[in-house]
């Protein structure tokens, strides 16, 4: 139906969709989980917090399985590369994420404080942790990671989990962190009133500003101090291909800006996260859910497409073997399993945001402190 | 061997091993001689792939590993045993067509447990429908007794056909064309028994928890939910084990 390299391309966006619909999603839970223990003083206000996004977060943590599966499914290189060379950094984000579904469901099983201030630091972890590690996990692939394939594709990878806590990274996992942070407090700021809603107002406002400065240090960084991979030999995207065939890579210092040297278009990406944030900053200024988290949502797409655009058409560059590094041209899948899945996702995806956005219609309105009080058993 | 007692299900083996009714069911000496011949096939394969990989694309080439290649998964199994495949000496072959056969014994075992919880589910299942629609399960505490040492078996019959499934189908990962060996990561050994203990430790730990809350929600009873419509809802407000709620949610009277 498509040819080969125009499938690429669209797993390529894809997978960037998937990408961006689970920070957009279960980013806001993060987000409020990571806030939860500052802006939440008292019990009730802190199950409030917890019961906004009680009836959405575990349908949400579906696009990040989906994530998993479609890059399996899709870049299967880049499934085995990266799972096992970044094996604890996956582990440390799938133990964290463990601490939220028994966080949610055994917090308001006993009454004793001590247990409940224990699973709100539970659910806190659950929601910073995976949003420190996956700004960090982006953060190193602009260094490029240290592994390599031999003749059979089989990985080996040089690096150690402390190696990837470097200082361009963390600054990375700082402004990822802060930006879904940002986006819960925006979420607490809409579905929730009262002394909750205001000190998630002033946590919103602090962290689009943390995102704001790091998101353009990031970028300086980047521009001044950074090898970028620049791909210097391109056979024929059309072919099937592996990362081994015929590539020359080069670490140039214009690597990383190339695409926005010879596109400028695609300059919209960082400047719709730096729009998203003012536009954030004026919505907790004037005590508006609704517009700080359009802002905090532009913030999102906005940062995770320039971080695409980037280092398109890289996926997974290789710091020890640059012509080892996996790009979207011959880390994928046959041509075959891409049309399917094509098919497939052009059936499913539609499906799935209908009943997802039909839930949050059904589920939409401001919780309060009375509703939570009146319902010490039914909910969370 | 002998046989003392024996229930014959006519054509049920080949539709399980070959999917056909028709087909001749091999034995395990069989297998291994044929895997032998693949596993020389596959050598074969390795070799001339490496021709191809060299540079040289002539119609001969490959043609030539065409004629073979469907037996270079085979050949790959030697790895196992020599990096360079083609070099394997006569016992190395014979240790690698003993890798085809799994261990029979553990096999045959884990399948009896595996089907044998689920038909004593299903016999559960049967009881237990039968006396619900009679309403009668309370009278028979043997069925409940039955039930309530049946809540292993689903657990019993997962583990043995996971045993089934993933140890029966070794050497290979993806059959006859990725053995199990090349294709896990290279993750030192350090790296899995780290996780693994984590893991255990962090499961280990939740199941004390869940076991702290089971127990202490099985003694309250279906009363600890509140909805009003069950025994002691009263008492159990008076113990203060759960304090009261201030939601006015009270029992409904005449649902005790």
């Amino acid at each position: 139906m498509f040819d080969y390299e125009v499938l690429k391309l669209v797993w390529w966006v894809l997978i960037g969709v998937l990408l961006i619909g689970f920070a957009l999603t279960d980013g806001f839970d993060m987000g409020a989980m990571a806030l939860m223990p500052f802006v939440g003083k008292t019990d009730s206000e802190r199950r409030v917090a917890i019961n906004t996004i009680a009836p959405h977060w575990d349908g949400n943590q579906v696009w990040f399985i989906t994530a998993g599966g479609a890059l399996f499914a899709a870049w299967p290189m880049v499934y085995a590369v990266a799972f096992s060379g970044l094996y604890w950094a996956m582990l440390l984000v799938l133990f964290a994420l463990f601490c939220r579904p028994v966080g949610f469901d055994y917090r308001s099983k006993v009454e004793d404080p001590r247990w409940r201030s224990a699973w709100d630091w539970a659910l806190f972890v659950g929601g910073a942790v995976p949003a420190l590690v996956f700004g960090v996990a982006f953060g190193n692939l602009f260094l490029g990671l240290p592994f390599q394939l031999d003749e059979l594709m089989r990985s080996t990878y040089q690096g150690s989990f402390f190696a990837l806590l470097n200082p361009f990274a963390l600054l990375c996992g700082i402004v990822s962190l802060s930006m879904l942070s940002a986006h819960g407090g925006a979420w607490l700021m809409l579905r929730t009133d009262g002394a909750l809603a205001e000190r998630s107002r002033q946590a919103t406002r602090l962290c689009v500003l943390v995102f704001l400065f790091g998101f353009i240090a990031a970028g300086v960084w980047l521009t001044l101090g950074i090898q970028g991979f620049s791909q210097l030999s391109v056979s024929d995207p059309g072919a099937a291909l592996n990362p081994l065939l015929d590539k020359q890579v080069a670490q140039d210092n214009i690597g990383w800006l190339a695409n926005y040297d010879r596109y400028p278009v695609t300059l919209i990406a960082p400047a719709a996260g730096i729009l998203g944030a003012l536009l954030a900053l004026l919505g907790s200024s004037r005590n508006s859910g609704g517009v700080s988290f359009v802002g905090t949502s532009l913030m999102i797409v906005g940062s995770i497409c320039t971080a695409g655009f980037a280092l398109f058409p890289f996926v997974f560059p290789s710091s020890l073997d640059p012509a080892s590094s996996l790009t979207i041209w011959d880390a994928v899948s046959s041509h075959k399993t891409l049309g399917i899945m094509f098919v497939v996702a052009c059936i499913f995806v539609p499906l799935i945001l209908c009943y997802t956005l039909w839930s949050y219609v059904r589920m939409w309105g401001r919780l309060t402190q009375k509703t939570i009080d009146a319902n010490p058993h039914g909910l969370y | 061997m002998r046989t003392d007692y024996e229930v014959k299900i006519p054509y049920a083996l080949g539709l399980i091993a070959t999917r056909s009714l028709d087909k001749e069911i091999k034995g395990l000496k069989q297998l291994v001689a044929e895997h032998e011949l693949r596993i020389r096939n596959g050598m074969l394969a390795y070799e001339r792939l490496q021709v191809l990989r060299s540079g040289d694309k002539s119609a001969e080439a490959i043609a030539a590993f065409n004629e073979v290649k469907q037996d270079l998964g085979y050949g790959l199994l030697l790895k196992k045993y020599t990096a360079d495949v083609v070099d394997a000496s006569e016992e190395q072959i014979k240790l690698a067509a003993l890798d085809t056969i799994p261990d029979v014994f553990s096999l045959f075992w884990t399948f009896r447990v595996m089907v044998a919880a689920g038909f004593l589910m299903l016999l559960l299942f049967t009881l237990a429908s039968w006396a619900s629609i009679k309403r009668n399960a309370e009278t028979k505490p043997w069925l409940l007794r039955f039930a309530l040492f049946s809540l292993p078996l689903p657990w019993i019959a997962a583990q043995t056909g996971w045993y089934v499934a993933e140890h029966g189908r070794q050497p290979w990962s993806i059959a006859e064309v990725l053995p199990t060996h090349l294709s896990t990561s290279t993750l030192a050994a350090g790296d899995i028994w780290g996780s693994l203990i984590v893991l255990v430790a962090f499961y280990s730990l939740l199941l004390v928890i869940e076991m702290f809350l089971m127990i202490r929600f099985a003694r309250l009873g279906p009363s600890s939910l509140h909805t009003g419509r069950y025994h002691f809802e009263r008492d159990v407000r008076e113990a203060r084990v759960v304090p009261a709620h201030p939601s006015g949610m009270t029992s409904q009277p005449g649902s005790v």
